[in-house]
């Protein structure tokens, strides 16, 4: 039995699986010819599902990832004998991996068929979470969303050839194993990750004082030199000129009108004009487009990347400090960048010691697996050190 | 603790079998160290800058990007330098260039590559100041990283299998590039170690049962453990 399946939950998050307050409102399969929907109310909500997916041979959806998560956090796991066909990862591999993170919508706009329902949607916009939304609304709009990947697959299955099909099954049995590694969690050491924030956020600190004093001493006092701007950091490297708008409060009294000889604090805007000296001289090729392809530009900016800026090192004998200053700067605005979208991500889908990122199977051109929420595949040592073993 | 299990070389490997370069084939299966026999014959400063530039080489790196590349910027070589020995490198791994050139010129002529698992990869020439351009680099890169991530995957669903039948408390908690991590408790240390390489074994017998395509090197797999990522050493499994 081939079977369209789809899940509706609470919307906290987008329905996160992983946030502690969401739950799994409803469900439904579809078959193409008979659509079934079932509602948490139900006495038998989680059986009838163990019961389906007994009698399933193929599970058919769009991002099915998700609903299986849900299905995963409900005690329900989906057996050998399903097959997992997504329209999303179908739709990524019929279109040589161009339809990055494609909407439900797109693809069905891409086939000719009718568009989701809208409605559930209209009530989620003012804030109804799915549990208050009128039953045999919610009912229309899952059943329709588990009938209408049926017809898109069918429309896919005359377009795959055997083996994209073949590829698209084993994505299917892929997804189940990262739906579980995701679930599983790698656990992380927030005490030691706090303590290993804190240092860097001093060392940050420290750099960027010690960078300060390689401003000009005219800098004004009231502006900020943007240690991210390639444009100011260039001026400071390269030589150039940088103008900054800044404002100066001061004290006034109104002259007329209904708040005559009443104080009130007025900004006088000034442009300061800071000339930086060129400190080492760019290496070739290294002139960015918008000045190189300008000839009436009347600045020059160079790069100032890591790996340029790595290159500039080796091969100047002066500045070194500077330059080492500034990498340290970059590698420390990494890790505290790094540390604090895990923070961010543990409280906001309410974690308990693990990270549960995403794998994402259709985003990269390639075909490779990409990480988010948080990104784990792209960390730090020092990050590193903070994902541990459970067990231990 | 975590166990991970890195396939060796993936991307040397994949360049292997989907040229079929004899040369590069008889080196992984001799178990040669390839980088250091290069490094000697293309005169290179060091191991490491020979096993980077193969890599960066396979992925279709270009005289241009290691003569302005920092991470070559030791080694001194002018643009002139860097294409001798690619050239060198052409001419040692004759089948390499011919299924670079094969690739180039498919694309030219049909806008796209599929690879063995069915994957496609399509192109378009893209505007520069030469005019309309292949995306040359991309050509030869896309095949190597899309058939290594179909391995990968594989491999991953293989050891979720392993896992479920004879180590159920030891879990797979990550997957990053060529790598699969698995927090185990400290008795299965050994068990997991052997099922990862099981896993990435088979491989090339499940890309024969999946995509009929006879994939004849080995792959193979180090193994590390540590009690965190950033402490994970080489593991030796007990005989």
């Amino acid at each position: 039995m081939i079977l369209g399946f789809d899940v509706e939950t609470t919307t906290k998050e987008r329905g996160h699986v992983h946030h502690p307050d969401n739950f799994l409102v409803s469900y439904s399969f579809s078959n193409g010819t008979k659509t079934g929907f079932h509602y948490y109310k139900d006495p038998d909500f989680k059986d009838v599902v163990v019961r389906t997916l007994l009698r399933c041979r193929e599970l058919v959806g769009f991002n099915l990832k998700f609903d299986i998560q849900w299905l995963m956090r409900n005690g329900v796991e989906i057996e050998d004998h399903v097959r997992i066909y997504d329209v999303a990862l179908a739709e990524q591999i019929l279109t040589a991996q161009q339809s990055p993170m494609v909407s439900f919508n797109e693809v069905l706009e891409g086939y000719g068929i009718q568009q989701k329902l809208d409605v559930v949607k209209g009530y989620w916009e003012q804030g109804i979470s799915t549990e208050n939304i009128p039953i045999e609304i919610l009912e229309e709009y899952n059943n329709d969303d588990a009938e209408k990947p049926l017809v898109v697959r069918a429309i896919q299955m005359g377009l795959l050839s055997e083996k994209q099909l073949g590829l698209v099954y084993q994505q299917g049995q892929d997804l189940l194993v990262l739906a579980r590694t995701e679930l599983n969690g790698v656990k992380f050491d927030t005490e030691r990750a706090k303590d290993d924030h804190a240092r860097y956020q001093t060392c940050l600190m420290e750099t960027e004082e010690l960078l300060r004093k390689y401003l000009p001493d005219d800098f004004p006092s009231g502006v900020s030199f943007n240690w991210d701007s390639g444009d100011q950091l260039s001026c400071l490297l390269y030589g150039g000129t940088v103008k900054y708008d800044y404002a100066i409060s001061e004290e006034a009294v109104y002259k007329s009108g209904d708040k005559k000889g009443l104080p009130y604090t007025r900004n006088h805007w000034h442009q300061h004009t800071v000339e930086f000296p060129r400190r080492f001289d760019p290496l070739p090729k290294t002139e960015v487009k918008k000045t190189k392809d300008d000839p009436n530009a009347t600045a020059r900016y160079y790069q100032v990347d890591d790996p340029t800026l790595r290159q500039l090192r080796r091969k100047s004998k002066d500045g070194k400090q500077l330059l080492a200053a500034l990498a340290d700067k970059a590698k420390y605005s990494k890790i505290c960048e790094t540390f604090d979208s895990l923070f961010r991500a543990i409280e906001r889908y309410g974690w308990q010691g693990y990270l549960h990122g995403q794998y994402n199977q259709n985003v990269a051109r390639t075909g490779r697996l990409s990480s988010s929420k948080p990104n784990l595949q792209n960390t730090d040592a020092t990050v590193d050190e903070c994902l541990i073993s459970r067990y231990d | 603790m975590l166990v991970a299990g890195d396939v060796k070389g993936l991307e040397v490997v994949c360049a292997a079998e989907l040229s079929k370069d004899p040369v590069l084939w008889k080196e992984i299966l001799d178990k040669e160290d390839i980088h250091g026999n290069n490094q000697k014959a293309f005169g290179l400063h060091s191991r490491l800058i020979s096993k980077i530039f193969k890599f960066r080489l396979i992925y279709g790196g270009s005289a241009y990007s290691y003569a302005n590349d920092p991470d070559f910027s030791s080694v001194g070589y002018s643009q002139k330098q860097w294409q001798r020995v690619i050239d060198d490198y052409y001419t040692k791994y004759k089948g390499i260039a011919e299924w670079h050139h094969g690739l180039v010129n498919r694309v030219r002529e049909t806008g796209y590559i599929e690879i063995p698992s069915g994957r496609i990869f399509r192109f378009e020439p893209k505007e520069s100041w030469k005019g309309l351009e292949w995306p040359l680099t991309t050509i030869k890169n896309y095949p190597v990283q899309g058939y290594g991530a179909d391995l990968v995957m594989l491999a991953r669903i293989e050891l979720a299998r392993l896992l479920r039948l004879h180590s159920p408390k030891s879990l797979l908690v990550m997957t990053v590039h060529d790598s699969l991590v698995v927090d185990c408790p400290n008795s299965e240390i050994d068990l997991v170690a052997r099922l990862i390489t099981e896993a990435i074994d088979k491989v090339p017998s499940m890309v024969y049962n999946n995509w009929h395509h006879e994939f004849l090197l080995p792959l193979t797999c180090e193994i590390s453990v540590g009690r965190s990522k950033a402490e994970l050493v080489e593991y030796k499994m007990e005989n």
